[in-house]
């Protein structure tokens, strides 16, 4: 254990959420498109990172909803049309 | 009747004009062509023009006529579709330089059904690339709104919308993932179909959202429309989630008043601040018009309605770059920049927000069917306010505020119905003062598509927004 009372494995994790949120919106973007594997044309970033942080805004929104229980479906069965 | 009477005619009025002699296949695709030549170059509805093609498939149709042959109700009609269905030896862009070379093999089953009816293709219609929107500089010209030049026609089937306002097919496919369709055909004036999601193949129309994208019928008037859906609708061994249901006769429910009929309005989508007030009020006069057509209306509530931009985005981009990914890695480069920077972004979110968008589409499609056991049909409009001009969509994005604003605010008005898989109309639903079209969107239960198409044409025929002439279309 840490002298925090954190597990080392803890520890690390919130080290490395530390030095993500340190990253401006800019170089953040530039880290996940490197992992991800897409190639962001340099002139580009700011608006790659303007439309990233604007879609996981708006996506934020939906933490609000109770979902625990719900199983995700792709194709909605049929049977439904007629229940 | 004179040639030049002839692209005035709904798809319905011109195949009985055919049927009965009083025109010839020919003189009909002649009539259309003459309009493509004299009026698409300032529209840019057209990537391709079929010319030759179209006019050997007109006199081979005229044969059938002096033969007495068995001519359906679209027999000899002249249709055109977005450039996103597959057409064996024919370009297919998807309004990308990406696809600039592509002539595919084999046509989309929608081709297919559409010439088994008699249809002739006279030619392939301009798209935002990728089906997608918000192309800046679309590679074929920027198609512009027969109604105001300056404005959108609306996307990503803009060409579909452009055509049919302006007179330059007599029916149109378009595609509709999240309102593709209901959008340009809510800015144009005519009538858009998203029909129930497995309701018509998708084989050989290139994906968007693979679980989103439906070809979308687009017409002149709701019988049009009728009689397209019936057409294409059915079971597509090649595409396996179409569904076996057999195909009803979409015009059953023609000519009956609305007695009985239960009417809701989404009261979320009706009480939206930034709604413009003359489409607010559009949308107060077309409940009175289906009130004394004998339909009890009343408000009902979808709460999840408020959130589903959101939802959508949240499914329909992450997806959308995940079908591109190929795209994205390698040729990324020839995108509109506009493409380019939506896809990169969207490719970025983590499966985890996917996921909690999957499962909030799960709990809406929960939502809308319990409201469809009160009413019929749920009413609102396609779009909060008419046209915008081209500058305000193709102006660079300020900051994440202006993003929100632009891409994800309006989603939720046709992103409903794509998201909960349910069929929607969007049809002419009046015009503000300055003469913009405003769209009047109605939509039902699974397969619900004949009681939708017939409270469609009552509203439409109690109403005369159909027949008003767009400007660009007079020229």
């Amino acid at each position: 254990m840490y002298h925090s009372g954190r597990s080392i494995v803890q520890h690390r994790m919130l080290t490395v959420q530390e030095e993500v949120m340190a990253l401006s919106k800019e170089e953040r973007c530039r880290e996940l498109a490197r992992l991800v594997g897409i190639p962001l044309m340099e002139a580009e970033v700011a608006e790659v990172a303007e439309r990233f942080e604007s879609l996981l805004r708006e996506l934020e929104r939906l933490t609000q909803l109770d979902l625990a229980s719900i199983q995700p479906v792709l194709v909605f069965p049929e049977e439904e049309a007629s229940s | 009747m004179t040639r030049h009477d002839i692209p005035w005619l709904s798809a319905a009025e011109t195949a009985m004009a055919i049927k009965t002699k009083q025109v010839s296949p020919v003189e009909v695709v002649q009539a259309y062509l003459a309009r493509i030549e004299r009026l698409d170059e300032q529209l840019h509805a057209y990537i391709t023009v079929l010319r030759d093609a179209a006019l050997a498939a007109a006199r081979q149709a005229e044969q059938t006529v002096l033969r007495g042959g068995d001519l359906g109700p679209l027999f000899g009609v002249p249709v055109a579709v977005k450039d996103q269905f597959w057409t064996k030896g024919i370009l297919t862009t998807n309004g990308s330089r990406v696809y600039r070379d592509f002539v595919p093999d084999a046509d989309a089953t929608v081709i297919t059904r559409l010439q088994q009816a008699g249809t002739i293709l006279l030619g392939k219609l301009n798209l935002s690339e990728l089906a997608m929107g918000g192309t800046q500089e679309p590679p074929w010209g920027i198609p512009r709104n027969p109604w105001d030049l300056e404005r959108t026609p609306g996307e990503s089937s803009s060409g579909s919308g452009v055509a049919l306002a302006a007179h330059l097919c007599a029916a149109s496919i378009g595609e509709d993932t999240g309102g593709s369709g209901r959008g340009p055909a809510a800015y144009c004036s005519v009538v858009g179909l998203r029909p129930t999601f497995t309701r018509v193949s998708r084989y050989g129309m290139t994906p968007m959202c693979w679980y989103l994208d439906t070809a979308a019928p687009m017409t002149k008037t709701v019988q049009d429309c009728a009689l397209i859906l019936g057409a294409i609708a059915g079971h597509d061994p090649r595409d396996p989630f179409t569904s076996r249901r057999p195909v009803p006769d979409y015009t059953a429910r023609f000519g009956r008043d609305l007695r009985g009929i239960r009417v809701g309005l989404i009261r979320e989508l009706y009480e939206d601040a930034g709604m413009h007030p003359e489409v607010k009020q559009a949308i107060h006069n077309a409940l009175e018009v289906l009130r004394q057509q004998g339909a009890e209306v009343r408000q009902v509530s979808i709460p999840l309605v408020a959130l589903a931009g959101a939802i959508f985005v949240g499914v329909a981009d992450t997806e959308g770059a995940g079908a591109r990914d190929d795209i994205l890695r390698t040729r990324a480069a020839e995108l509109d920049r506009a493409s380019r920077t939506r896809l990169q972004a969207a490719a970025l979110v983590p499966a985890k927000v996917y996921n909690r968008a999957i499962k909030a589409r799960v709990l809406l499609r929960q939502q809308f069917l319990e409201v469809l056991r009160e009413v019929d049909v749920l009413v609102s409009t396609t779009a909060p306010a008419p046209p915008p001009k081209h500058t305000a969509l193709t102006a660079p994005f300020v900051d994440a505020d202006d993003v929100r604003a632009r891409l994800f605010f309006r989603r939720a008005y046709t992103g409903c119905y794509a998201l909960t898989a349910l069929p929607a109309i969007s049809l002419p639903g009046g015009f503000t003062t300055d003469n913009l079209p405003i769209g009047l969107q109605l939509g039902a239960g699974p397969f619900a598509e004949e009681l939708l198409l017939g409270v469609a044409h009552a509203y439409e025929q109690a109403t005369p927004w159909h027949t008003r002439r767009a400007p660009g279309a007079e020229g």
